[in-house]
Order: C-alpha cells, then sequence, then structure tokens
C-alpha cells in the first residue's frame, strides 16, 4: 500500500517555517540541516523496528517524527510520518517499509532544498530486503 | 522582544530536539528564562527544585510521558503551584480530557503558534501570581495573627463569612453595580487583614486574660488606626493594587459602628465602606462564637441573637438582614472551621465581650 501524499505542495513552507520561527531565518536554516542531519538515523531506528515488527516503537518514533516536520513545516514528510503511524499496527513488513522509503525520499528533497548533502542514505533495494 | 528578564522560568519537555530548541527559542523571544528536558524523568529533577512556575511539556515520550509527569507534579507539590501546559500533536477530545484530569492546566496542539504560546503563558503567569499575592497577605495576616491566635482559623472563617456576605448582597439590586467578582474575590484576599495593626499592641494588653482597663482599651482601639494607616501607605506607594485600598478601608474602619459609637474616627452609617460593614458583622459572629481568654464560646443561635439586636446601632441593617438569610450556612462553616471548643449559652449582658471583640 502507497501513500498519496500531497505532491502540488513544497516539500518545505518557507512561509510558515518563518512563521514558526518568530521571523529568525537563520535558526530556521539551523534547524532544518538539523533535521536533514538526524532524519537518516531515526529512517535507520525505524527501520529496524519495522524489520523486528516492534510496532509500538514503530508508532512512537513516527509520531515524533511527524511532529518534528510540522514544526519545520515539511508537510508532505509529515503526512508521509502520519501514514507511517496511522499503518503501523499492520503485518505487513514490506507495507511499512515502502512507507519508510517514501519518507526517506522526501528527506532527500528536504536535503536538496537546504543544500545539505545526505549522509546516510536509504540502503538500495531496502523495501525490498527480507 | 529578546529580554530574559523575568524572574519566571520555564521548563520545556520534550524528547524532539528540534522542537524543544524551537520552544527554547520562543521562550527566550517571551522574555522568559528556560531549560529543556528531554523526558519526564528528567523533568522531574528539574520541577524539584522549585525553580520552574510554568512546565510545557509533550505528551509522548520515553519513560516518563507528559500526562505521567504531570500526574507526579500534581502528587509532589511541595514548593508551590506548577502550571502545566501540555503540547502534542493529538488533539482528539479523549487526549486532552485525559491531559486535564492528570493534572494539566492547559492544552495547546502541536506544532504550536508562538503568538498563541504567548497568550497561554501569560495566563499561566496571571495564576502564579494571584496565588502568590494570596499567600503573601494570608501569611502576612497569620504572622499578625499568631500573637494572639486562640482561635487557630479564625482567620479562614473570616474570609468564608465575607464571601457569602458579599455573594448574597450582589443579587441585591441597591449593591449589584458595587459587588462584582473582583470584589467578592478582593474582600476574601484582604479581609484577613483586619487586625494586622494588632502587631504594635503590647502583649500586656493584647494578651491580658479579661476585662480591659479604659486605658488598656484605649490602646487596643489603636490597632485600627495602626493597620489602617499601615495598608493605605503601601496602597498610596502602589495605587494601581486595587486590592490594597479594600485592604485599608477594612483595617480601619472594621469597629466603626452603625450609629457612630464606634472606632477610631466615629464614622456612620454609609460613611464606613461597605467592606468594613461587612467585616464588622464576620468577625463579631467568629468573636462570639469562638473561645477567647477573656470568655467562652457563644452557641451559634447565642450569636444570632446578639447580632439581630445590634441591626441599625453597631451594623448595617442590610448587611445584618443578608446575614439572618446565611444564617445557617454561617453554622456550617463555623462547623467545618471551627476550634474544638464547648459552645455556652453566654451571660445575658455582654460588655466584656463587646470591649474585646477589638
Amino acid at each position: 500500500m502507497t501513500l498519496s501524499l500531497p505532491t502540488h505542495l513544497p516539500v518545505v513552507d518557507h512561509d510558515e517555517l518563518h512563521q514558526r520561527m518568530m521571523g529568525n531565518a537563520l535558526l530556521a536554516e539551523r534547524m532544518l540541516n538539523k533535521f536533514v542531519a538526524t532524519a537518516p538515523a531515526e529512517c535507520d531506528q525505524l527501520e529496524s523496528a519495522i524489520r523486528i515488527g516492534d510496532k509500538s516503537t514503530v508508532t512512537s518514533l513516527a509520531h515524533r517524527h511527524k511532529g518534528t516536520a510540522k514544526t519545520l513545516a515539511t508537510h508532505r514528510v509529515a503526512a508521509a510520518a502520519s501514514h507511517l503511524e496511522e499503518r503501523a499496527a499492520t503485518d505487513s513488513v514490506s507495507e511499512l517499509l515502502a512507507l519508510l522509503e517514501e519518507l526517506r525520499q522526501l528527506h532527500q528533497e528536504v536535503r536538496d532544498v537546504v543544500g545539505g548533502e545526505s549522509t546516510c542514505s536509504a540502503p538500495e533495494n531496502g523495501a525490498q530486503r527480507p | 522582544m529578546n529580554s530574559t528578564s523575568k524572574s519566571l522560568r520555564v521548563l520545556v519537555v520534550d524528547d524532539d530536539p528540534i522542537a524543544a530548541e524551537t520552544l527554547a527559542y520562543a521562550m527566550s523571544q517571551f522574555g522568559y528564562c528556560s531549560e529543556v528536558a528531554g523526558d519526564g524523568i528528567e523533568a522531574l529533577k528539574h520541577v524539584r527544585t522549585g525553580q520552574f512556575g510554568i512546565v510545557i511539556s509533550d505528551v509522548e515520550m520515553p519513560r516518563m510521558n507528559g500526562i505521567e509527569l504531570c500526574k507526579e507534579i500534581r502528587a509532589r507539590n511541595a514548593c508551590g503551584y506548577t502550571y502545566v501546559i501540555l503540547l502534542t500533536g493529538r488533539s482528539d477530545t479523549d487526549s486532552i480530557v485525559e491531559g486535564l484530569d492528570a493534572g494539566a492546566d492547559d492544552y495547546i496542539s502541536k506544532p504550536f503558534h508562538p503568538a498563541e504560546l504567548q497568550m497561554r503563558i501569560r495566563a499561566g503567569e496571571r495564576l502564579l501570581m494571584q496565588q502568590s499575592r494570596e499567600l503573601m497577605i494570608f501569611a502576612m495576616a497569620k504572622l499578625a495573627d499568631s500573637r494572639d491566635n486562640e482561635t487557630g482559623s479564625h482567620l479562614e472563617r473570616i474570609r468564608e463569612y465575607c464571601r457569602l456576605l458579599c455573594e448574597e448582597l450582589s443579587t441585591w439590586p441597591q449593591y449589584q453595580d458595587v459587588i462584582d467578582g473582583i470584589y467578592i474575590q478582593s474582600i476574601y484576599e484582604t479581609s484577613p487583614l483586619h487586625d494586622i495593626g494588632k502587631v504594635a499592641i503590647p502583649d500586656r494588653v493584647l494578651l491580658k486574660p479579661g476585662r480591659l482597663t479604659p486605658e488598656e482599651f484605649a490602646i487596643m482601639t489603636q490597632h485600627a488606626q495602626i493597620g489602617g494607616d499601615t495598608l493605605r501607605a503601601v496602597a498610596e506607594a502602589y495605587p494601581e493594587a486595587v486590592f490594597l485600598r479594600m485592604a485599608y478601608e477594612i483595617a480601619m474602619t472594621h469597629h466603626e459602628r452603625w450609629d457612630g459609637t464606634g472606632y477610631p474616627r466615629g464614622l456612620s452609617g454609609e460613611d464606613i465602606p461597605l467592606s468594613g460593614r461587612i467585616v464588622a458583622v464576620a468577625d463579631v459572629y467568629d468573636a462570639l462564637t469562638s473561645q477567647r481568654v477573656y470568655k467562652p464560646a457563644y452557641s451559634h443561635e447565642k450569636a444570632v441573637q446578639i447580632i439581630r439586636e445590634s441591626s441599625g446601632s453597631h451594623f448595617d441593617p442590610a448587611v445584618v438582614r443578608a446575614f439572618l438569610i446565611l444564617e445557617d450556612r454561617f453554622r456550617e462553616i463555623n462547623r467545618e472551621l471551627g476550634d474544638v471548643v464547648g459552645y455556652t449559652a453566654g451571660p445575658s449582658h455582654l460588655p466584656g465581650t463587646a470591649i474585646r471583640m477589638a
């Protein structure tokens, strides 16, 4: 099962981010950089939890990631994390890994926007790995 | 605004470093000092220092979540009240009810809107200031009362009686424009200060068992003037603190009598501020129903009889009418907050009692 994300939205809503950071552009940039820097590790944690079937941890991590994404006005990322949170109870590991892969791709879009470089990209064929 | 001059400290609790840092930045912009804790366990250590008036906490966190933290704070409320705002992405009714049931004061959806959060914090700040004010006033009153404190809960009863009388009078057309919620809260807070001037009365007079000589009585009556003068000076120094004006009025006039034979200024009728007329009835009822070194405790019925008979002489007839409507409630409060003493019917004439009500 894949998610139909709101692709018409920019990956980062800069106006909203500006408002949330109370007009502090440097803080906004720093928070976005922090996000793209920590997102790969969070995805790795999610992947581990998915693979061992730890549904509560998947729910918890996805929920927190959704909150972070909303704080940074990255609504498509938030929507993907929200979908992962909602589907965390499923027994379909492949479905959850597919959702996680979508999340990783969105992180890459954010990374492209902020000009950061990926330090920990998604594993190749991660969604298909047994 | 980018200062951190406010004394109120805010504890931010969130396991998401980005959310926590954003919140901490917002606090600095609002002028508050803040600290960050990553979960409930860490937050509790900070709360126990007593340095944080407001806690803004995420709900979903490892080790101890926001709901559990809230319950722990309420269970260990040893360092004054802590205002707790829960901040979470879950905004369904069940989650909100669970949070408020755990003792949270407010609930804000995540991600927060800075302006909304600032207003919510200000609401918390107002509540904490109100609590601090009440505590300070009552502590001062207790301190003054402790010198001749033969009736441990006298001040607690007085303020309850005053509130009752005000609530009743506020429903009467002639008082509806005078007695509002602020008036009632003010008299509740400041009526315990009515005898604060007694701190200046010598022990040999204040603590003397039995009747006072005329000279001693004259000394005793000075407490109204002294208390009034003290509170007037404070009220003039802080004119924005309206409640201090009422505190002054009460201390100065609660021994004035409707017929003009009271003290310290011999005011009569409506020249006596309403607050003073209300406290006069409350104070005398409590004095009559309490045991003192110079008199036994009279029964509720006896006290009611004395107050009824003093309507139009000692007391404002309108306040006495309100008292008579509420007499059962007075009896309940007297029982609930009363000191354990035996009632007596009391003597048929009460000159000593009247004198020592000073």
